[in-house]
């Protein structure tokens, strides 16, 4: 015999008895904002009496609900087990239709804050940081250049202009400077053993080609070195030069040997940041050794 | 509207419910009617049919419109039919999918990454029907308190297990003698060199219960990519649960990988 369910169905609880009768519905809140706010709490905002009014509401013992609800209720030592997939399947089914003006009213609240608590997070920030400094540097570039090519005098007909660029230029650099301290700061909390060996710049753009900090740690050293590849030195060969080409000291190599530092580098990159997103151990002063030492072997060695 | 609805107004034939269609030298071409409060949401064509605008459905962006485009003799999203769409990205297929079912049935957006998920939001907001879900869809039960029954599942995940993907969601989600629309997009699904031998693996990792009607090679809109249509073949109120993935097996050695 299936269990009575508690389910949610848009802002709404169902009771269902054991034959899968609908035997009674409230809703969440009138307030769509308040219900979305309540949800993705994962019901933990509702007040106990009130959750507990819903489990004696189911009134045969070995009601189940939805994961979220069964989660809220055991936190009030509520006998309410977890409904199996099959059980909420029924349910489902056995729901009134829900006008879809009602629907949008619940979902697109829901999406907009579920969009904002992620976005809000360390990882997306630092994505989101990355993702910037990345575009400015370019943008500096390309500045760089157009400065050069810029041709009047000083005090010509075309002085004024001269002079706003100039200014505009400042304040680029001043948000390119702004946006370097705010990555230093954001990728030191949230990845400070890769932040310490790789630099925090590099730390963070690592993250941004990966997509997260878990999914950098879920990469092989292999896959470290090529995140951010965009170009194949040649038809016949695969992707070389990833984001870890810029790290410091890299470029001080003679590029025979620059590939075998960036090899060494992605492989201690990929245990820093798995130390970072699993243990939280501190390895960055042991790592960063592993790494000045090769980086010494690799300057005095012969191809 | 832009500056493209200028054309003049167009009348039958129409195909579908807020489906219209015309021959043109290079091919035949697909509009959905617009439901948006902004019609042209790309900058795709409009054109005035009885009144309404119709928006054009690209078949370089939408995988439906390049099986139409291609002759698709399948199912598609119908009037009044309520869809669940996985893998909706920014929101472009996902916003044809709600034109086709028209303004009163719902097509939830399923899509994980937040960024082209702000895109999605903002059609959202300008649309009647499509109600975005932040959340992954191999986790069905992580949004089975928002989604009901629908009658369609649309599905286009680059992922390795998008069967199981597809399988899972039906079992949670699809009403009896429902429809599945799969993207199977055979390069996401392992280093099968041959695309019709990934389509055909793909097929034979889907639930009993689910019986493909129809399958289209959707080149040269999109590399390597089918189209299939499936319906819920079993008459019970349930969907089994899908079987577990294969375990290993699956990595080739390099000599038959495919080439670059």
């Amino acid at each position: 015999m299936a269990p009575p369910v508690l389910a949610r169905g848009g802002g709404v609880l169902y009771w269902f008895d054991a034959a899968g009768r609908l035997l009674a519905e409230e809703r969440l809140d009138p307030d769509p904002e308040a219900a979305a706010h309540l949800i993705l709490g994962r019901f933990r905002s509702v007040a106990p009496a009130r959750r507990r009014a819903w489990a004696d509401r189911g009134g045969a013992p070995g009601l189940v609900a939805e994961p979220d609800l069964a989660g809220a209720l055991g936190e009030l030592r509520l006998r309410v087990g977890t409904a199996a997939a099959e059980d909420l399947r029924r349910a489902r089914a056995a729901m009134p239709p829900r006008p879809v003006v009602e629907e949008r009213r619940l979902i697109l609240p829901m999406a907009r804050l579920a969009v904002g608590n992620a976005l809000a997070g360390p990882d997306e920030t630092l994505v989101a940081l990355a993702r910037e400094e990345a575009r400015l540097e370019r943008a500096l570039g390309r500045e760089q250049g157009a400065v050069a090519q810029w041709a009047s005098a000083p005090s010509g007909p075309l002085a004024e202009h001269r002079e706003a660029a100039r200014r505009f230029r400042h304040a680029f650099e001043q948000h390119h400077r702004a946006i370097e301290a705010r990555i230093e700061v954001a990728a030191t909390a949230h990845v400070p053993n890769l932040a310490h060996l790789v630099g925090p710049k590099l730390a963070a753009r690592l993250i941004a080609a990966a997509g997260s900090r878990a999914a950098l740690a879920r990469c092989t050293g292999s896959r470290i070195q090529l995140l951010g590849a965009k170009r194949r030195p040649d038809p016949e060969r695969g992707p070389r030069f990833g984001v870890i080409y810029r790290a410091p000291g890299l470029e001080e190599l003679p590029t025979d040997r620059q590939g075998r530092y960036a090899r060494t580098l992605a492989a201690l990159a990929a245990i820093a940041v798995r130390a970072d997103a699993f243990t939280q151990r501190d390895l960055g002063e042991r790592l960063v050794q592993r790494r000045d030492r090769r980086l010494a072997e690799l300057r005095g060695a012969r191809r | 509207m832009n500056r493209r609805n200028a054309r003049a107004p167009a009348g039958p034939p129409t195909v579908a419910p807020g489906l219209w269609h015309r021959e043109r030298a290079r091919g035949p071409e697909y509009f959905t009617r617009a439901l948006g409060t902004t019609p042209s949401l790309r900058g795709e064509p409009l054109v005035e049919v009885e009144g309404r605008p119709f928006r054009r459905f690209e078949p370089t962006r939408s995988k439906v419109a390049a099986a139409l485009v291609l002759g698709w003799d399948g199912p598609i999203p119908g009037n009044g039919e309520a869809w669940l769409y996985l893998g909706a990205a920014a929101g472009t297929t996902a916003s044809h999918v709600a034109d086709l079912v028209g303004a009163t049935a719902p097509v939830y957006a399923v899509e994980p990454s937040v960024r082209p998920f702000l895109q999605l939001l903002a059609i959202a907001e300008t649309y009647p029907n499509l109600l975005p879900i932040l959340g992954d869809a191999r986790r069905p039960e992580s949004y089975g308190g928002t989604v009901p029954l629908v009658d369609g599942i649309y599905c286009d995940v680059a992922q390795p297990d998008q069967p199981e993907i597809v399988a899972a969601n039906a079992a949670a989600f699809l009403r009896p003698g429902g429809r599945v629309l799969f993207v199977v997009k055979t390069a996401s699904l392992g280093r099968e060199p041959n695309a019709a031998a990934g389509l055909r693996q793909a097929l034979d990792r889907l639930p009993d219960s689910l019986r493909p009607v129809a399958s289209r090679s959707l080149e040269p809109f999109h590399r390597r990519h089918y189209l299939v249509a499936a319906e819920h073949a079993g008459t019970s109120s349930s969907v089994p649960p899908p079987p577990p993935r294969p375990a290993g097996g699956r990595i080739r050695p390099r000599s038959v990988r495919p080439g670059r």
